[in-house]
């Protein structure tokens, strides 16, 4: 049974995936708290998927697939703000033109390359086994970077995502915040894409946020547990895809999908299958009898 | 705990610097998109009056405190602030906003909500300290609600929340406070205790801004009324101005004030199928104006 445990850790290539998907499910799960709270789920979507234009086109000239994910990620966040501030054009089309738009790139240019579909494959649903030590540690500068920011700012951050007029009439610069925040969350996403793959992204970033809102009332409460069923998820993804011989990522989101579907349902303030075993037979209808 | 210590309103009359009205506006023009929805609107707030803003929705009335807050830049014309003329010192003013705009599924505690009223006395980067915690916690005493300081704000009553919103307010210590439609949705018994609460600020030496549809709170607890439809249709006390005239230009529709022992009410007066006038706000009982 140690055995089991054990062994996997035996193997650098299973340390290195250890330490990068703890890194990018921690930062995932704290800037999660905030994309949950304010509903930005699909603005870190799009901005993962956009950023495939950025990794192909490192690709293709033989770049750095981090840093070409990370050069499209950050303007791509600051122009779905931009669009969705200035012109007359909803947040979820903003959001929506991006999305597709270097998602359609991105697949044209991987179209060129020789080995296509297996590279694609990588990009698409994460390579954390195959990840080098050069690359855990930018995955874990970079996570350091954002939870560095965020605990700077964490009450500026908190403030405006509550209540952004009144945050505006106490001085809090209130447009600076509503720039910065995306931007966490597309850095956020680019740290994760090794781990967990553009497509699959979307669940670090929301699932164990979602999980804590339900087992923790306030937002302190939520981010430690959220950051608990994130690295939870992690750990027993990499047994599960270890032992079972399964694809990493597609693991990880697995478990955490299983911790929040059992929050949903055995959450003791707010669990389903206690609010059904809870809820008390009405009083004997009088005019009945 | 004792907390009066650590709420210090300045008196009123306390010959600081810069004494003399709380707010004075001149011919403030102010909008959206370079469209003006205040036209030519100046009034004066003298220290230690409670000034209720009348007039239909899209008068702009929540436009007028905003751009006294500073949210929203004047296209013409001046804002003083506690005699400081220009951008306002944000932890004079205390702001509630419409509670409708606020989101009361947002995980945070009253004791949450309240500290972040302090936010405007420390800078970026900052945390808040211990004095901020205590001035929190007082503000929830002055507003009634200490005790309620570890709910969560989407557990409190229509009430309850309006004190939060008061107490995030009042716990920077300001001496003008600015209120978006406070009264809207409470029940009679609730609008009161509030009201009582605002004069036991103002006895304290804040001023009161607030802005309501209510006419029947504006005549009976206001020292003044603003009556407001994109212009400043007339200000002055409640009694000289809330007139048949003034009310019909304001709401653009033919309102009847009647006063009777001291009580006021409006009717709208068209005709009803049955021929009996309909009460648009009907009076409050038993406070008396004057």
């Amino acid at each position: 049974m140690i055995d089991v445990l054990i062994e996997p850790w035996e193997f650098a290539f299973m340390q290195r995936a250890l330490l990068a998907a703890s890194f990018a499910a921690l930062v995932c799960s704290v800037v999660g708290v905030f994309v949950v709270l304010r509903g930005m789920a699909f603005m870190g979507d799009a901005v993962a998927h956009s950023s495939l234009a950025g990794m192909s086109v490192a690709y293709f000239f033989g770049g750095s697939i981090f840093w070409g994910a990370f050069a499209w990620a950050v303007p791509a966040s600051l122009a779905i703000t931009f669009i969705s501030r200035r012109a007359n054009v909803r947040l979820d089309t903003a959001i929506g033109i991006i999305f597709v738009s270097g998602f359609a790139v991105g697949i044209i240019l991987m179209s060129r390359v020789s080995n296509y579909t297996a590279d694609l494959f990588g990009l698409l649903f994460g390579n954390v086994l195959g990840v080098s030590w050069g690359e855990v540690a930018l995955i874990g500068l970079v996570a350091g970077g954002v939870l560095l920011a965020i605990t700077a700012l964490y009450k500026e951050l908190l403030f405006t995502a509550y209540d952004a007029t009144m945050s505006a009439a106490s001085g809090i610069p209130v447009r600076f915040i509503q720039y910065l925040l995306p931007l966490l969350v597309g850095i956020t996403t680019v740290a994760s894409l090794k781990a967990v793959g553009i497509v699959l992204v979307l669940a670090l970033l929301v699932t164990p946020a979602a999980t804590a809102t339900l087992l923790a009332r306030r937002l302190p409460g939520i981010m430690a547990i959220s950051v608990i069923t994130g690295f939870v998820s992690t750990v027993a993804g990499l047994y599960l895809s270890f032992h079972a011989d399964l694809p990493t990522g597609p693991s990880i989101v697995v478990v955490a999908t299983g911790l929040f579907l059992a929050a949903l349902l055995f959450s003791p303030s707010k669990g389903v299958a206690w609010q059904a075993w809870r809820s008390a037979p009405l009083p004997p209808d009088e005019a009945a009898i | 705990m004792s907390t009066e210590s650590t709420i210090e309103i300045e008196e009123s009359t306390g010959g600081k610097p810069g004494a003399g009205p709380a707010l004075v506006i001149r011919n403030l023009w102010a909008g959206y998109d370079g469209k003006p929805v205040l036209e030519a609107v100046s009034f004066q707030v003298e220290r230690g009056d409670m000034v209720g803003i009348i007039g239909p929705n899209g008068s702009g009335k929540s436009t007028l405190i905003k751009t006294v807050l500073g949210l929203v830049k004047p296209m013409r014309g001046d804002i003083s602030v506690l005699g400081k003329e220009g951008a306002p010192e944000r932890h004079l003013i205390g702001y509630t906003p419409q509670t409708e705009l606020v989101d009361w599924d947002f995980p945070v505690t009253v004791s949450d909500v309240a500290l972040m009223g302090r936010y405007s006395r420390r800078g970026l980067f900052r945390r808040t300290t211990k004095e901020d915690r205590e001035a929190a916690d007082a503000a929830l005493e002055l507003v009634k609600i200490f005790d309620l300081r570890d709910r969560l704000i989407g557990e409190l009553s229509g009430g309850q929340r309006r004190r939060v919103l008061l107490a995030r307010a009042m716990a920077h210590n300001p001496e003008l406070l600015l209120l978006d439609e406070p009264m809207a949705g409470l029940d009679a018994t609730a609008q009161h205790r509030l009201l009582d609460l605002l004069d036991e600020l103002r006895a304290k030496g804040a001023t009161v801004v607030l802005s309501t549809h209510d006419l029947s709170c504006v005549s009976t607890r206001c020292d003044k009324a603003a009556c407001l439809n994109r212009r400043l249709i007339a200000f002055g006390k409640p009694s000289e101005v809330l007139n048949e005239q003034v009310l019909g230009d304001t709401f653009g529709t033919h309102l009847l004030m009647v006063h009777l022992d001291g009580q006021a009410y409006a009717y709208q007066h068209h005709t009803h199928p049955d021929g009996a006038p309909a009460v648009v706000s009907p009076s409050d009982q038993g406070h008396k104006h004057d």
